[in-house]
């Protein structure tokens, strides 16, 4: 009994603590759901055992691919072909730089270092590295929503902090499901392997296909009751597939949602479902997180803050450089990448999907560095954010095009 | 049409993919329980066009699905999803208790309490007759002594009579039927569980010791008592608990319904007490306790995420219907099917009296008392704890029951409802799946339109 009253009080006080900082000091987090899960699970009071928690994986990989299609939602043809070609260029390589420097230095350090276990080789060690790379190049819509809100406008500099964190989110899905395709535990039963291409193409394919299925089986149907019941169905059979062989479920629920967005008839309600059920989901894959964590040993401790450290580097100064090399200093401010120090959600979502995954190599270390990290940064990014957009003119001129060779001769 | 080509379709996508998994151990839960999400709902619509409940669609796609005859959702992946189940059980229970209204239960809880007794004691003693007079075709009865053959039949009664609290909850969200007969079956189902569960401990107890198995349910006597007596006290220290954390908790309310049936659930298998009957405490406590505002936006955001819950559940229920065991028992199951109505339709017509209900209403009453689903099978886990040689066939037996009830009494509810005139608007159940606080953080940036 003094366990549960512990968990209830525990959960409450947590409750209180984030409103009070969400109120008071800008904070958005779901710090509370962790914290409750860390209650509740084994190194908790133990109330979820291990037992259980295995139990429940097939929620927390129904809240993986859930995500996925989420994000997929967000690429809109439409709207994306109206998008200035360069706020996509600056996103890709703000995301590119902090994905290249975490992931290659993580890389260096797991190879070289004596970290865990010991020095991986360097193959081994590609595939930890991936992953931390692709966690850190993802950031958190919320400071950016939350920056709008405060100073009550959208100008371009909120529109390109949502441009990255979208082609963030982009360029992490397909990071994790190329590792994971390299990185496939043979089956064992067929005639030959799958190659590393092969399986990303099936599990491409499992998102197509299972998209266009799901657009034809949609129909007509204006329920948002009925509409619900089949995009859950189409979600968790995408995601149920791709868990069968071995894959990510975010790339198929990408493109199952990139598909639905541009395909269905009922755009808005679907993407509404979507945006409902992803928010429980994510409280729910956070409970699943804090009870599954293992706290590494102390010995990742600097891995941990090279993480943390070269992330920020990453996201701040490949935003400069981006926005250096397109000419875009004036536009943007030199320290944009600022506002997109936020996590979120799907750092989350690809370290819980790391772990899970059999071909996973040390993943205590990258479940703790993405657990870490979006506790720590979710104190500070919105308010970063808002100081980024708020330092900006109100409204923001985009850098004229240089003129072509062809047109100055 | 088009739904059922296109089901064909991801069947066969699903063979496609088969051999590229098969390493792993039976990690194909997920992806048969999409397919199942999806053939439910395309049944459940098909059922609706004849005017019958989707959840006749739902147990159908279910049964048509498991192992025992498709064999798309194998035994081992039904087994690997009993936790989605369970929660899903959970929540409804949850959301049960939910929908009593304490004022009500003052008002008229009398009258309830007399007519549940009638009808469970005359459905009891139906049953029990009817066991001893099939005695020779049922083999939990069949060649044992006397003593033995009143005691089985007693505690076969006893389960037989049970009725189910997750169909009702299904047809009245599916109908949003509120009327005096609705509410009046609610109250009945949801306190003859409670009676039912009470008896049963206590025969099995008397029975133990009459009739000493092969062990003691896990505990003793005491614990069985314990385990639905102890459900009260928890119930209401969880629904207290609920009702006053609603004060902080303003959005995400489905979410927090969820984590605490989940908590209801992890409470009640630590303490040993009856997991339903718990979380029927705790919602009722929790929306009665609440500020009004409070109680009345979890019982909606509940409501508006039934839909799917139920779809789950019952498409869940279905895949465990042996279908093979149902037809081979036909024998016995038809005739205790009629005599179990029966006994439910007298028992009602004199148990209801001081209700007030007219002739329709009374029959949408015994008809809404008619449906049966899984919870009963719990009670046989407990039989067969401590006589595991008379709980195969009581099971089977019971499934059989449960598979006929299970189908006929959603279809008879839904008809009495009708006669009743507390239908209105048809079969819609339009309802959203989650909170609509969460409104506010729809993220679709590059969807959103240009600035300027």
């Amino acid at each position: 009994m003094l366990l549960i009253l512990l968990v209830v009080l525990g959960y409450l006080a947590a409750r209180f603590a984030v409103d009070w900082l969400a109120r008071h000091a800008l904070v958005v987090s779901g710090a509370e759901y962790l914290v409750l899960g860390l209650l509740l699970g084994p190194r908790g009071t133990g109330l979820l055992e291990p037992e259980q928690l295995a139990a429940l994986t097939p929620f927390f990989t129904l809240a993986i691919g859930w995500m996925g299609a989420s994000l997929g939602f967000q690429f809109w043809l439409p709207v994306l072909t109206r998008t200035p070609g360069l706020l996509f260029r600056l996103a890709f390589i703000e995301s590119l730089v902090t994905m290249g420097l975490v992931g290659g230095a993580c890389w260096y350090l797991l190879a070289g270092a004596p970290i865990g276990p010991g020095p991986l080789t360097p193959v081994a060690a590609a595939l930890p590295a991936t992953i931390l790379g692709a966690i850190a190049a993802t950031s958190s819509l919320m400071g950016a929503r939350i920056a709008a809100k405060s100073l009550g406008r959208r100008n371009l500099a909120v529109r390109q902090l949502e441009v990255a964190a979208s082609i963030d989110a982009l360029i992490a899905v397909l990071a994790v499901s190329v590792a994971l395709a390299a990185f496939h535990v043979p089956v064992g039963v067929l005639v030959r392997e799958p190659t590393a291409t092969e399986w990303m193409v099936i599990s491409g394919a499992i998102g197509l296909v299972g998209g266009w299925l799901f657009h034809l089986f949609l129909g007509n149907e204006r329920s948002p009751d009925r509409l619900f019941i089949a995009v859950a169905g189409a979600v968790v059979l995408t995601t149920g597939a791709a868990n069968y062989i071995g894959m990510s479920a975010l790339l198929p629920g990408f493109l199952l949602g990139f598909i639905l967005v541009n395909t269905s008839k009922q755009r808005d309600l679907v993407g509404d479902l979507l945006t409902r059920v992803d928010r429980p989901l994510y409280f729910l894959m956070l409970v699943s997180a804090g009870a599954l964590w293992s706290p590494s040993a102390t010995d990742v401790f600097v891995l941990l803050l090279v993480f943390l450290g070269l992330r920020l580097v990453g996201k701040v100064g490949g935003a400069w450089l981006a926005a250096r090399a397109n000419g875009a200093i004036d536009a943007f401010g030199p320290r944009w990448g600022l506002a997109l120090v936020g996590q979120g959600g799907l750092a989350i979502a690809i370290a819980l999907d790391y772990s899970l995954s059999r071909a996973a190599v040390l993943p205590n270390l990258v479940f703790t560095a993405a657990l870490a990290s979006v506790l720590l940064t979710d104190l500070f990014s919105a308010r970063l954010a808002r100081d980024v957009v708020a330092s900006l003119p109100e409204e923001v001129e985009m850098p004229e095009p240089e003129p072509s060779t062809e047109a100055t001769a | 049409m088009r739904r059922l080509v296109v089901l064909a379709l991801l069947f066969g996508a699903m063979r496609l993919i088969e051999p590229l998994g098969r390493t792993r151990g039976a990690p194909d839960a997920l992806l048969t329980f999409g397919f199942l999400i999806l053939a439910a709902y395309a049944a459940g619509e098909l059922v609706a066009r004849f005017r019958q409940p989707k959840i006749i669609g739902y147990l159908i796609a279910g049964v048509l699905a498991g192992p025992t005859v498709l064999g798309t959702v194998t035994a081992a992946a039904a087994l690997r999803l009993s936790p989605v189940s369970d929660l899903a059980i959970a929540l409804i229970a949850f959301l049960a208790g939910a929908e009593l209204d304490l004022e009500e239960v003052k008002a008229r809880g009398k009258q309830l309490v007399r007519l549940t007794v009638i009808e469970l004691g005359l459905g009891i003693l139906t049953l029990f007759g009817l066991a001893l007079a099939l005695k020779q075709w049922i083999p939990f009865l069949a060649g044992t002594d006397m003593q033995r053959t009143i005691l089985f039949a007693l505690l076969f009664a006893l389960i037989a009579v049970m009725h189910s609290p997750a169909i009702v909850m299904a047809i009245l969200t599916e109908t949003r039927a509120k009327g005096p007969a609705a509410r009046a079956t609610l109250a009945v189902v949801l306190l003859s569980e409670v009676v039912v569960v009470l008896l049963f401990s206590l025969l099995l107890g008397a029975a133990q010791r009459l009739l000493p198995g092969a062990s003691e349910p896990s505990g003793g006597v005491l614990l069985v008592i314990w385990e639905i007596a102890g459900s009260v006290p928890i119930g209401v220290v969880l629904g207290i608990a609920v009702a006053f954390a609603l004060r902080v908790v303003r959005d995400d309310r489905f979410v927090f319904a969820l984590l605490a049936a989940l908590l209801g659930q992890q409470i009640s298998h630590l303490l040993h007490v009856e997991v339903l009957l718990t979380l029927l405490v705790a919602g009722f406590v929790a929306v009665n306790l609440a500020r009004e505002d409070d109680g009345d936006a979890l019982r909606h955001s509940m409501e508006r995420a039934a839909g799917p819950v139920f779809v789950v559940f019952f498409a869940l229920a279905g895949v465990a219907i042996d279908v093979p065991a149902a037809v081979a028992l036909g024998i016995v199951v038809v005739p205790i099917v009629i005599g179990r109505l029966i006994a439910l339709r007298v028992g009602v017509h004199f148990g209801a009296r001081g209700l007030g209900l007219e002739p329709a209403q009374q029959a949408a009453l015994w008809q809404g008392l008619s449906a049966q689903a899984g919870v009963a099978i719990g009670l046989v886990g407990i039989v067969a704890e401590a006589y595991p040689e008379a709980a195969v066939s009581m099971r089977a037996l019971l499934l059989a029951i449960i598979a006929v009830n299970g189908t006929l009494g959603p279809i008879l509810f839904r008809r009495g409802l009708v006669g009743a005139g507390e239908i209105g608007g048809g079969m819609s159940g339009e309802s959203a799946a989650a909170e609509p606080g969460a409104a506010d953080d729809a993220t679709t940036p590059v969807a959103e339109g240009m600035p300027g």
